[in-house]
């Protein structure tokens, strides 16, 4: 589920502001490099980022149907409209730039997040509902699961998404809604959130942020 | 033929065992209550019997599940849906139409029913529920309660074999919980077979004619209602009908609170006398 796993990593150690730096860039440099070298070099990336993180493939993507689904888009996109080979790239592509972002989630905890975000002159109140939303995202995975159960348990088994798409919707406003009216009850303001925790870079830190600027740098220069 | 035969089945969703090694049958026409307290694996027992596990769940499955004869582990759960209608306990996760009865349409257009036939059974079903004057409202401004009314008519609609209901009253008053087991109790007195999970048994005495509980992944007791006078049901975590509490105090074995009423009668006249 795409919620924290508590760990003992160097992904997980590493400082929340240069994972999100590394995510954004990393996912930058990715979309904007169409070449077989850069499909190569992205795959390794990921690779590199799973085993520092000690997170293992099937729980970055638990779903490897849906992983499919979503892969199959850009491949078939390019397959017919480029050529083949542009097909496998889109996909091996999308695929290492969706792990950065899923790994970040999966090792970074939420007042981290917070943090993180607030450092970067992100308003309070908007830090503090990213970070939520982020923590929300497993609830909504399993709404997902049941609405679905629900749809198939009456015969649906077709392509319309509405069936599915309509409930999820409802499900999360009034969850929305629900929240902030108990968080307004209890006299919530996020503008007093303590940021209780404490950033530090450490050596490994910008050693990570040299690397990042080093891959910068092979973009401009090489590919 | 049987309604639902399962054999050894064991499930887990990852580590921890869920279900270990379950064997049960059930004859068309019961009227099954599986009980158990809170997490013990009821929704997960049930969602194998339209073949949602182990089709669309992830887990580790082995064993056997024939719902009428057919292999529940490989039939489409879209076409056993023509013949095991499901309730679950929020409603919210299934409705997505803008009118009442186009909600009810849609699990019938699913099972190949259109046209007039859909229409009649989709106004009888509401009607039986009494939502027969909301055909045109929009499921969304109906009360939870409706909503949860709504949802058995989507199943009533379906005319199956077999319902399968998870706490389909749990967000119901009383009397609306009552209207949902009587209507249960004459489609059972017509054949069908009813198998419902229920961590509150009160309605279970009165309406089932067996009672399963389930306890560490395993169906540790089975038989008519009046097992739950066995003092483990409370000691699991299973509600145990107010009757039965009543009725034991006095030495008695009565699980309604009719019959209940009854034979206290019976005692303050033998009194009186
Ligand atoms: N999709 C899932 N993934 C992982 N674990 C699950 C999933 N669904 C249920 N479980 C776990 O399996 C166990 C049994 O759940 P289940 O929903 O079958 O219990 P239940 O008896 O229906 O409980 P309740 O009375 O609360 O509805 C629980 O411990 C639950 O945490
Ligand atoms: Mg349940």
């Amino acid at each position: 589920m795409l919620t924290y796993l508590q760990r003992n990593s160097l992904g997980h150690s590493s400082d929340p502001r240069v994972k999100i730096i590394w995510v954004v860039v990393l996912m930058g440099i990715m979309f904007s490099t169409r070449t077989i070298e850069m499909a190569e070099l992205s795959l390794i990336i990921a690779l590199f980022a799973c085993v520092f993180s000690s997170v293992s493939f099937s729980e970055v993507f638990p779903k490897p149907r849906f992983l499919a689904f979503i892969l199959a888009m850009p491949f078939l996109f390019g397959y017919f409209f480029v050529s083949p080979q542009y097909g496998i790239i889109n996909s091996a592509i999308l695929l290492s730039a969706l792990t950065m972002p899923v790994l970040f989630i999966l090792t970074t905890e939420r007042k981290a997040i917070v943090a993180a975000l607030r450092f970067f002159k992100l308003p309070p109140s908007t830090a503090f509902s990213l970070a939520l939303s982020l923590h929300f995202l497993p609830v909504f995975e399993k709404k997902f699961d049941l609405v679905r159960v629900a749809q198939s348990s009456r015969g649906y088994s077709g392509k319309n998404p509405i069936p599915l798409a309509v409930p999820l919707m409802h499900s999360v406003l009034r969850k929305t809604k629900s929240l902030s009216t108990s968080l307004d009850a209890r006299a919530f303001d996020p503008d007093r959130i303590p940021m209780p925790y404490d950033l530090k870079m450490k050596t490994m830190d910008w050693f990570a942020l040299l690397v990042l600027g080093g891959l910068v740098l092979a973009r401009i220069y090489y590919f | 033929m049987l309604a639902v035969q399962i054999d050894k089945l064991s499930f887990s969703y990852s580590d921890k065992p869920i279900l270990s090694g379950i064997s049960v049958k059930i004859k068309q026409g019961e009227f099954v209550g599986l009980v158990g307290k809170t997490g013990c694996g009821k929704s997960t027992l049930l969602l194998t019997l339209n073949g949602i596990i182990p089709q669309m769940v992830n887990g580790n499955f082995s064993g056997t599940v024939l719902t009428l004869g057919k292999d529940a582990t490989k039939t489409p759960v879209h076409e056993l849906a023509r013949s095991v209608a499901f309730v679950f306990q929020d409603p919210e996760d299934q409705i997505f139409s803008l009118r009442v009865e186009d909600e009810v349409l849609f699990g019938l257009s699913n099972i190949g029913i259109a046209g007039d036939e859909a229409k009649r059974r989709a106004l009888e079903a509401l009607r039986t529920v009494g939502l027969g004057e909301h055909l045109d409202s929009d499921p969304h401004t109906l009360s939870y309660g409706q909503k949860q009314k709504l949802a058995f008519a989507c199943a009533l609609a379906v005319e199956p074999e077999i319902f399968v209901l998870d706490e389909p009253v749990s967000n119901l008053d009383h009397f609306s919980s009552d209207e949902v087991y009587s209507i249960l109790g004459k489609l059972n007195k017509s054949g069908k077979t009813i198998i419902i999970a229920e961590h509150d048994t009160e309605w279970l005495a009165e309406y089932a004619s067996r009672i399963l509980f389930l306890n560490n992944g395993k169906i540790e007791a089975d038989g008519g209602p009046q097992i739950l006078f066995d003092n483990k049901f409370e000691a699991a975590g299973v509600k145990v009908p107010c009757a039965v509490k009543i009725s034991k105090e006095i030495g008695e074995s009565l699980l309604t609170p009719s019959q209940l009423i009854t034979r206290l009668k019976q005692k303050v006249k033998l009194k009186k006398r």
